[in-house]
Formats: structure tokens, sequence, C-alpha cells
């Protein structure tokens, strides 16, 4: 259990290493802890809406803010050309001619980009008045699969590039081509893993301040940093960066690193503060924050493994290409090099060959996720020792601890430059078999397949960079490139203890933790060092940039903390710590080291003598003059952790990407049914060697939430977006996160080979267990289904598909070739992205020729359509509607264009339709058929494709299909009613029946 | 994600929310829980100009027990009826499905009616209370009137209610003594994918002599099927497979993000199965069914 009391143990045992009650909670169970969203700060804030994107692809032709601005309480509107012109766009890494500003300038690249700021009284106001910006847009194709986006054929998303892959490197280590020339099997596998984002409680917020009169920017946020972010901030906006005050929010809920793109935000409401000309608050709800805060990439990988007869694993081939979205936002292409170092992964393997590439889709732009780069990496390597396991005939398991890099080897300095920096990786995976009961698990697995059953045991291992380097996404660049630009390499930390006159202490740290638990640890980090207790230690972990004591590196990511930030605070401990000595050197009579600190005192033990630290402290604020030689006055000390590994990369593209490595081991067994395609993890164990521990209670909630994302990554989630660029899952009834109910028990265990890369021997562990559950569970599956083609997420029904030897994802494909009845060709034009398709008939009174007359007489035709308010002719067979569409109590205007085409008089038709409206926009083609049925009756045949987007698809995909269907059941009684009354058919019997045989026909599953 | 500006109303008598209905029709909303309009408001999906407010009602709130059914005013909330001593009596199947509704903080606040009149396509008590083939109770201004389940429930979010009607109660039909029944969902994050409701009676001689199946999740609203070709037979593997081929061709299936059609086409058929062996193993005299 996560809890455990806070045991007093004496000052004997140190403080590090005790599982301590969160000195955080107490606030945050009390809802007393104070979120961005909590803050007054400003007198006279006002409030930002933003409106985004219903397209995925297209150019903006007009906006139009007039009516916006002039609805009561509205104080002004930024646009795209309003911030082109107060500021510069971000640069990314590569140097790629890809403007990227915070909101669209003339194109709208994804469906959720910002078009414009509204900033009003408050934020229904605000929102009231997007409804009241008109824009025109030109929608462009749009192309949401990377595949096709990678094609050489493929159109073009920024003009201003030749080709939507935007990055292609190759690297190679040692002699790739002997190892595979060498190998008795070579295995290879293809592997998709899909767009995933972290979900954190408290979405992104900003409030920003501009001052006029001196150029001056204050931005509070929950930008989590790296710090980096802020010289890109203040470049955006065009100022100096000590003009640009960021400083963050006291408590934050979850960041998972989702929160690094909350720095694009800080740029769009700073400017909008500008234009409003007072202070400007936004709060992202969750649609925004589910369509445009930022993802993780998606990625395939072609991963080949040369393997020797007994298994040994000689050399690796990897080709990986990740999606990025629309723009390549800094740091990406991070998420390719985060684990570039670190190609061999826990397995001693020297001949490398990676070939890397970076694709530019219509979907929103990629950023950190917890794992960031580690579970798309991990992923495929693990598949395909699993794979290699299974063509080799070899255990999983004796196939991994053939190939760990052995304890004699460490450090490990691998064929990318990484350093495993120790540990025992055989005893590790070992550990995990015994938490797991491996032996046992296998019976039951083998007892549960002879009854029939479906059941598979995984394992996957990964390694977990911790405390990154500046440098890694330099290996991206050529050496040419590299030459031109500053180098970049390192990645410290700082700290600032002081020591109060009372003999209080405060530690200031720059870190901005999102739940971590940063400040309990901290404070038995000082406890320990200056032989107090942590309750007399306050500590300070937000950032404001004004204070001066933060830099590039600074903030809460990469696992930092337990690597470099406790580090610094160590150091700075330390430097008080030989104050004190000084200090009470002099008020003792003795020398410095024979000073001992401990109980709140300094004292000699040998002569039984001592003074308190308490006097010490007064005694260097109050009394300064008269202190030691050389000792200045009141205690404030600054220090900071310079790890001096972290260099750039070497012109082989060999990086050290990160200070200290985590070695992390998972097993898990599942049970399929072969029905309904669930699966049941039914035994999961992880065993990390986080190094020294420094609060287990804290580790285990780490492990226990990365677990969690792990599992819903591995099971339920995908961002999802249909063939039209439209976002599916613009909501949590779609993008399916499991709740806690959905999490199964987990056995944890540790070994604590401490590191020698940092003060404390504590190795980084905050992304790790995300990055194992994919892998570990899909390898189980894998082995339950005797597959080796599967990907995630594994849903029930892509689980039963793939049992089924069906397409699992046929459910989101559009069905290709052409619409058209079977004895008469007509296809429709523009098929692409279209989602919903169906059929019907309907029996309507009169011959096929009066039915013809009724369905193009426009006076007639604008009775029937639900809801026509408006139906003009604005060339033959071109029309321009207003229409009230009204589905399940949700109705919208939407202005619409229809075209007739392929006609046949009195016998089929084409019709085509798009409307622009305020929940979505939408398309149909449609073909009609009239056949007489009798004398006096025709049957009317309709197939038709609609594409549907905007809003109304984000949130409410699952209906849609009913929606369409309803919709057209309207159109036919309305048609039909028509058709009674101007045939004068007074027999109501025969409408209700027409009714009911379209209810009944309509109700029919389409082919 | 903030609503568009609406007038408020609080009635405190059902007469109030009547006349509410008749004054603004399709332009009211009535707010029960909350716990599905809530969100709707927020993003706009539905503007209402008035909002009618009707937890402040006391004459609602209550499960009664009628001559042929348990009632369920229209402030009974979800986890009120999930612990009921009604519904546990009469009503088993209601009590089997409830946990599945939703979430435990949302059935909290929650109401049965509430569910029944949004008519999500996925929604179980929908399909509790057409397999039931229980009633609702609607009131308008002008008039009262009852419409059974299966006439109920229309499209997707679209029922039989007027636009002026107010629904009252639902009432749930008692379980005769020898009615079984079962529930069983696949689901995802707790959004049904296949939900399948079945409730049988088998008499000494183990006749089947009442079958009711109902399915939801499948397609844009709760669907059951005729039953009457499987009465008077006794339930074996070959009854059950031939109600599940039956489930299978008859009913239709859509594809969504979550599944395709020809998933749901399968797991309905599979789930019928094991609702019907489990109803046939809880009537006397039968061997219970382990799967």
């Amino acid at each position: 259990m996560m809890v455990s009391a806070r045991e007093d143990h004496g000052t004997d045992t140190p403080w590090v290493g005790r599982s301590m009650h969160r000195r955080e909670d107490p606030a945050l169970l009390r809802g007393a802890a104070h979120f961005l969203d909590d803050l007054s700060l400003f007198k006279g804030t006002r409030e930002a809406a933003i409106l985004r994107s219903p397209h995925a692809h297209a150019r903006i032709v007009k906006i139009d803010v007039s009516a916006a601005l002039e609805l009561p309480g509205v104080s002004s509107v930024l646009t795209g050309q309003g911030v082109a012109g107060m500021s510069n766009p971000v640069p990314n890494v590569l140097r790629a001619p890809i403007p990227y500003y915070p909101i669209a300038i003339d194109r709208v690249r994804f469906v959720g980009e910002p078009v414009a700021v509204v900033v009003a009284r408050d934020r229904y106001v605000a929102e009231d008045a997007l409804e009241r910006i008109e824009v025109e847009y030109e929608t462009l194709r749009s192309e949401t699969d990377p595949a096709a986006a990678a094609a050489p054929d493929a159109f073009v998303i920024h003009e201003s590039l030749k080709r939507n892959i935007v990055h292609q490197k190759t690297f190679r280590f040692g002699d790739p081509e002997a190892a595979f020339s060498r190998a008795d099997r070579i295995v290879s596998i293809e592997v998709d893993y899909p767009r995933i984002t972290s979900t954190p409680l408290e979405t992104y917020g900003v409030v920003a301040d501009y001052a006029l009169g001196d150029d001056r920017y204050t931005i509070w946020s929950n930008f989590q940093g790296p710090f980096i972010g802020h010289s890109i901030i203040a470049g955006a906006l065009r100022t100096p960066t000590s003009r640009v005050r960021m400083i963050s929010a006291p408590s934050s809920g979850g960041s998972f690193g989702v929160k690094w793109g909350v720095f694009s935000y800080a740029i769009l409401i700073a400017l909008a503060a500008r234009k409003a000309g007072t202070p400007v608050k936004w709060i992202e709800d969750r649609a925004e924050h589910l369509a445009a805060s930022s993802s993780s990439t998606s990625r395939r990988s072609y991963i080949e493994g040369a393997f020797s007869a007994s298994g040994r694993l000689l050399g690796l081939r990897v080709r990986q290409m990740d999606n990025v979205g629309a723009y390549l936002r800094p740091p990406e292409p991070a998420t390719l090099y985060r684990t570039h170092g670190n190609l061999n992964g826990p397995y001693d393997v020297r001949d490398i060959a990676v070939e890397n590439s970076v694709v530019l889709t219509n979907q929103m732009p990629s950023g950190l996720n917890r794992g960031f780069g580690g579970p798309q990496y991990f992923f495929p390597l693990e598949r395909l020792m699993n794979e290699a396991a299974r063509q080799l005939a070899i255990d999983p398991y004796e196939l991994r601890i053939l190939n760990v890099v052995s304890p004699q080897a460490m450090p490990y300095v691998c064929a990318s430059g990484a350093v495993l920096d120790g540990g025992n990786y055989p005893a590790t995976l070992k550990a995990v078999a015994e938490k797991f009961f491996y032996e046992e698990r296998k019976r039951e697995r083998d007892k549960a397949r002879s009854a029939g059953d479906l059941a598979g045991i995984g394992i996957a291992l990964a390694v977990e960079t911790s405390s990154s380097s500046l440098a890694y996404v330099n290996a991206a660049l050529s050496n040419e490139e590299r030459a031109k630009t500053s180098e970049k390499s390192g990645g410290h930390a700082t700290a600032t203890l002081s020591a109060d006159p009372a003999g209080r202490f405060i530690l200031r740290l720059a870190t901005v933790p999102a739940g971590q638990g940063h400040e309990t640890v901290l404070s038995q980090i000082v406890a320990d060092e200056l032989g107090i207790r942590p309750e007399e230690v306050e500590v300070v972990t937000s950032i404001d940039t004004n204070l001066g004591d933060w830099s590039i590196a600074s903030g809460n990511y990469t696992n930092r903390f337990s690597g470099a930030d406790t580090t610094a605070a160590v150091l700075a401990a330390r430097k008080v710590a030989a104050k004190f000595r000084l200090l009470a050197a002099a008020a003792l009579s003795c020398l410095p080291d024979e000073i001992e600190l401990a109980d709140g005192l300094a004292r000699v033990k040998s002569r039984n003598i001592h003074t308190s630290l308490k006097h010490l402290a007064a005694w260097s604020h109050w009394n300064s003059s008269n202190l030691p030689d050389g000792v200045s006055g009141g205690i404030i000390e600054t220090a900071t952790f310079t790890p001096t590994s972290l260099h750039a990369p070497d012109s082989e593209g060999r990086v050290q990407s990160s200070l200290s490595t985590t070695l992390m081991c998972d097993m898990a067994a599942v049970r399929i049914c072969r029905n309904t395609g669930r699966v049941e993890v039914t035994h999961y164990a992880i065993v990390h060697d986080v190094g020294r521990m420094l609060n287990p209670a804290l580790v285990e909630g780490q492990t226990r939430g990365g677990f969690a994302h792990g599992l819903g990554a591995a099971l339920l989630e995908r961002i999802i977006y249909d063939g039209g660029g439209n976002l599916l899952t613009g909501t949590f009834a779609d993008y399916l996160c499991p709740s806690a109910a959905d999490i199964p028990n987990i056995t944890i265990g540790h070994v604590g080979y401490p590191t020698d890369r940092n003060a404390l021997g504590a190795r980084g562990l905050g992304d790790g267990s995300s990055m194992n559950p994919p892998a570990a569970i899909t390898n189980a599956v894998a082995d339950a289904l005797g597959l080796a083609n599967i990907s995630i997420p594994l849903t029930p029904n892509r689980v039963w598909s793939l049992i089924n030897g069906l397409d699992p994802d046929a459910n989101l494909k559009t069905s290709p070739g052409t619409l058209e009845f079977a004895d008469e060709k007509g296809p429709l034009a523009d098929s692409s992205g279209a989602q919903l398709v169906g059929e019907g008939q309907s029996l309507l009174p009169g011959t096929p020729e009066a039915v013809w007359k009724t369905l193009f007489a426009v006076e007639e035709l604008a009775r029937i359509i639900p809801g026509c308010r408006e139906l003009i002719e604005i060339e033959p067979d071109k029309f321009k509607a207003t229409i009230v569409v009204s589905v399940a109590g949700m109705s919208s205007t939407y202005a619409a264009q229809i075209e007739l085409g392929d006609k046949v008089e009195a016998s089929a038709i084409r019709i085509s339709g798009r409307g622009e409206g305020g929940l979505g926009h939408g398309r149909v083609d449609a073909i009609i058929r009239l056949v007489r049925e009798s004398e006096t009756t025709t049957r009317l045949s309709y197939r038709y494709r609609a594409q549907v987007g905007g809003r109304v698809a984000s949130v409410g995909h699952r209906m849609l299909d009913g929606g369409v269907r309803l919709l057209i059941g309207q159109f036919f009684t309305g048609l039909s009613r028509h058709l009674d009354a101007a045939a004068g058919n007074k027999k109501r019997g025969f409408r209700a029946k027409a009714a009911a045989a379209w209810r009944f026909i309509s109700g029919r599953a389409r082919p | 994600m903030k609503p568009a500006a609406f007038a408020y109303a609080a009635p405190t008598l059902v007469a109030e929310v009547l006349d509410l209905l008749a004054r603004y029709g399709a332009d009211a909303r009535v707010l029960a829980g909350g716990q599905t309009l809530g969100p709707m408001l927020n993003m706009r999906m539905v503007t209402p100009s008035v909002l009618i407010d009707i937890n402040r009602l006391t004459d609602l709130q209550s499960i009664v027990l009628a001559g042929s059914g348990a009632m369920m005013g229209a402030q009974v909330r979800q986890r009120d009826a999930l612990e009921s001593d009604i519904v546990g009596r009469t009503v088993p199947l209601l009590r089997d499905v409830l946990p599945y509704v939703g979430h435990y903080q949302t059935r909290n606040r929650g109401t049965v009616c509430g569910s029944i009149a949004h008519a999500d396509p996925t929604a179980e008590l929908p399909l509790a209370l057409l397999t039931l083939k229980g009633t609702v109770h609607l009131a308008s201004a002008k008039r009262r009137r009852q419409v059974a389940a299966a006439d109920f429930f229309l499209g997707v979010l679209t029922t039989a209610r007027q636009q002026d009607e107010f629904i009252v109660a639902v009432e749930w039909p008692n379980a005769t003594p020898r009615a079984r029944f079962a529930f069983e969902e696949v689901s995802v994050a707790h959004v049904a994918v296949v939900a399948c409701a079945a409730g049988a009676e088998i008499n000494d001689a183990g006749i089947v002599t009442r079958l009711d199946i109902g399915l939801t999740g499948i397609s844009d609203r709760p669907l059951a099927i005729d039953t009457w070709p499987y009465l008077n037979a006794k339930p074996g593997p070959a009854w059950r497979k031939d109600i599940a081929a039956c489930v299978r061709s008859t009913l239709p299936y859509v594809d969504d993000l979550h599944a395709s059609a020809a998933y749901r086409r399968h797991v309905a058929g599979f789930l019928v199965e094991r609702c019907l062996a489990e109803v046939v193993a809880m009537a006397p005299g039968e061997e219970r069914v382990v799967r």
C-alpha cells in the first residue's frame, strides 16, 4: 500500500528512504491547494475563449469578427493576422521552413487549431462571441495517414516544403552488415504505435498581463519546463527575456510532459492581453485539451534482429517514422532521439543501423507525453524479442537473460553513446520472474490452453533514461548543421537553501512538480544533511523567472528530479552545513571538522559540548559584523549540480542522452475471451532498479500511476482521426481511459543498485512504468493467439477481429470503391473520408413522374426538406439553402449548397450537398432511383455516403449513423406526406404504412 | 465549455413543469440529474432557452409498488433504485443492470427517468425497460398518457415524448415468482458496446412459457426480438443457438469507432446464449451451466 506511517526511527536512520506521508496531501485532499485557476492575480482580468478550426486543412478566406465585437462584454478579438503582426514564428529544432505560430495565420492544418481569441468579461460571454465570428474557409485536401502523407506523390501540407517528410537521417554503429551476414536467423517485425495522450486532470491554463509602458509581460501558467521554453516564448514575443516574467502556479494537477505544450498558449494569451489592454486568463477545457494540446507521436517501426541459432542478438536494423502532426513544434523530432543513445535497450548488441524519418500530417502537433519516445521504441524492440523467441523456440525469458548486458560489463557504453551506468540486469530479470512466479504462471497457461482457453504470458524490458541531456536532440542534425548552430550539452540543476533568523529553513528549487511529492522528498534530504527534522524545512518549488535561480534545463521532465534536482539540494545543504560548522567551530572553540550536525545541534561529540543551529542562524543574521573570518552574514547558499558527462553528440551521432538509466522488467499473464475478445490481465509483476529509493511510498505511487497509463495504452487509448481528418476522440466517451476500477492489482518489487552519477544514488522512475505494459501485454496476447502481427490498443473489438482473421480497424475505414446500385453504375464524386454509408427504400404515393416533379420543384422541395428555411436556385440544378437541422433535440442552422446531377428523367438522380453550421460541417452524396411499383405508387431506392466533421463528429461519432438515418427518415416522411396531399390522398393509412415501411427498411444493417 | 444563456426555472409543482413545457416546448429542457444534460449544455450541443430544474419537486422522489409494478418517479436517483428493497424484490433485472449504469459517482445524481428520456443508444436502463415491457408515464398540460417501452424508443436520443410532455414516472412490471433474469454486457471504459438482457419463465415440466430478450449498443436504440417461435420448448443448447442465430440475422448492427458491425453481431449472439444459459440454470430442476 501507498500509505505507511511516519515512523520515527530516531536520528540514526536517515529520513531519506522512509515512506513519509506527503506534505502536499493535506491541502490536495481538502481541496485547499492553489492551482492556476484558483488564483486571483490581477485586478480587471478578463477571460479568453478560442475559436478553433473545424477543418483538417483549409485556407482561411475571410474572418469577420464585427458581430463578435458588438456583443456587450467583449473587449477584443485576436486573429492570426494580429498575431503575425506582433510576434515571430517559433523556430524548430531542424530549422525547417515551417513557420509555427500558436494560431493559424492563413491556413488551418488540423482540427482544433486556434483561429481567433476572444477576450471578454467572462468565459460565457467569450464563448457566445465565438459563435458570432464568421470564418469563410476554402477546404483543402487533408491527410491524416502518415504512410500516405510520406508517399512521394502526396500533396504537401506546408507550401514551403517539397514533401511532408521533414527529417530523414541514417546512423550506423559498429558493423551491422557483418552482423546480419553472420546471423543464423533474421527476425523482423513491423509495428505501429498509435497516438495517445496522457490526460492530466488539470488542463492547460495561462494568465497573462502586458505592461504597455515598459513593454513587459508577466505570464502565470502551469507550464512545466524545461525552461528553454522561456527563451522560445520571449523570442516569439519579440521581447528581451528579462522582460518576460514567467511564474508557475503553486500546485499543478498532473503534467506527464503534456504541459510543455503550454508554451504555445503562453505566447497566444500574452498577445491577447497585449491586444486587449487588460490581463487575460485562459483555462483550457477538456474538449480543447483532447483536440489541440499535445499528443504523442504515432510511429511506424520496421525492426530486424540478427540472431545466432543459440539466440544471441548480433545486430539490429531499425527503420522508424514518427508522425509529428501539422507542425514540427519544438522539441520535435525529440521523440525519435530521446532513446537514440540507447538503441540497444538493455541488450548487449553493438552492430546497429537505424533510419529515422519524420512526417507531417493534418493532426495536432505532437510533444511530450509520459515515456516520451520510450514506449514508441521499446514496443517494437520487445515485440521483436518476443517474436525471435517464438521463431527460435527459446523461452522468451531465457532469450532475454542471454542477451542483457552483464553486470561485469557495467558501466556499459552503448554503441550509440548512452552509458548504462550500473545495476545487475540478469538479477533484476530474475527478480521479476520470482515475483511473477513465472514457472507456475506457465503451467497455468498451458493447463488453460489444453482446456481450449486463450491464455498467454508476455515479458517486456525497457531502459528508462533519466535527467536528459540538452544535447540529444542535436543528434538529429548533420555535422554541418551542428557546426552552424551553437553547441549544446549538459543539463544542470540549481537549489538555494537558506536559514532564517529563527533557524527555520527554506529550500528553493527550480522545479515544477505536478503532484509527484517533490517537497516531501526535498525536506527529507535537507533534514539528513543538516541533522534536523523534515518539518523544519519549507520547500518552494515553483519557478519565477525573475528570481533568477533557474536555467534552461529547469523544470519537471525526464525524471530529472530524483537524478539531478535532488543532488542540487544535497549540494546546497552541504554548503549550509559547512557554514554552520564554521560558525559552531568559532562558538565552541574547536575545528570545523570536529563538528557533527544532529538533532538540530552542532556538537562536538568527544567533548560533550554543543550549540544549536537556531542560535548559529540568529548569530549570522543579527550580529554579522562579529562573524568568524571569511564567513558572510546570513545563511543563504546556492549550489548547482553540473553533470559533465552529458556531452554533445559526436560526429558519428553518438550521444549520451541521459545522466542515469533505470532497468524495468515487467511480466504479464492474460486470458482472452474467444467470443468477446476481452483481454483480462490476470497477473502483472514489475521489478525496477530505481537505485536508492528516496521515499518508497512515492516510488510505489509512481509505479502504479505509470502502470495505469501503460495499461490504458495497451488496452484502450488511441487518438482517432477519420479519413477526412476529423477528430473522432473529442471527449472521454470516445478517448477511452481506464478508470481506477479497471486497473488490475499488480505486484511490485525492487532491486536497488545505486547509481554513482548523483549524490544520493537514486535513479529516475517517473516515466518508466508507463513504457512496458503495452509491450508486455501485447506479447502476452501474441503468445495467447499465436500471432505476430498485433497492434494496440487491444480493445475487445480489435482482439476479436484478430482472432477471426479480420481487419481490426475495419470499422474506421472508408468503404472503398464507388457508390452504385448493383445494376446501375453511378460512382459518387470524391468519396474520400466518407464515414457513413447507407441505403434504403420508401414506398411513395403517386407515379414516378409525379414523385420526380415534386422532388425537383423548388418550392415544394423547400417544404419537404426538414428544417428548410430557405432554398434558392442559383443556377440550373444548383441551390443555396438555409436549413435548421434538428436531430435528437440538438439543432443548429446550416448554410448548405446542393447540386443535382446525372439526371435520368423520372428514373434516377444524384444529389450532392454540403453544409456548414454551428455544430460542424457535413457533406452528403446520394443517388436516388424511382421505379413504378403499381398504378399509384412508386418505389424510391436510395444510397448515400455522408461525411460529418467538426464538433458533432468529435463528440458524437457513435451516434452519427443513427442521426443521419433519422434525418433521412424525416425527409421521406415529409415527402410522403406531401405526395399524399398532392394526390389528394385522404387515406391516412397509406402514409402511416409508408412511414412504417421506411422504418423497417432503414433499420436494416448496411452491407 | 460554457453553456449558452438560458432562463432557469425551478418549479416545486409538477403542474408548473407542465405549464413551462406547454409554453416553451422544444426550447425547454428538463434538468433532473444532469449527468448527460450538463455536458451537452456545456458543449452547446443543446441550447435551450429555458432550463426546468425538477430537483425541487417533492412528489416524484419515491418508488412505490403499484398494482402491476414498481412506479419510479422522475426524481428517483439511480443509486436509490439500486438500493431499493422494492426493486430488489420485484424488479430483479433492474437490480442486476443498475451497477453497469454510468459510474458509482454518476449514479448518485443521475435519475432513472432521465436515462429513459435521454435514450442513449448504448444505455442499459432503456434496454431493461424494453425487455421487461415497462411503461413510460407521460404528462402534459393537456393530457396524461402511457407509452409502452417498445413504442417509446425511436432512434438516437429520440423518443415518442412530445415536446410538451414530461416523463412523470416509469413503471417496471413485477416479476412473477417463476421469472428468471440475466444481464450481460461487453463494454470499453464503461461504454457498452453490446448489452443483452433476458427474462424467462420455465414451468415444472421444464418448458419455456415466457421469454423476453433485448439488446442495446448494437444500433440506434434498444431492440427486442420476437420470441414466440421459441416458446413451449425445452431449453437446450440447440434452442439457445437458434435464438442467437435469430438475433444475429434479424437485428441491425452498426459500425462506430469502438466496434464493427460484424463484432456486434457476433457478440450479440454470444451474450444472448450466455443470458439464456443463466436464466435456464436458475430455473428449478436445471443443472447450472458454468462457463
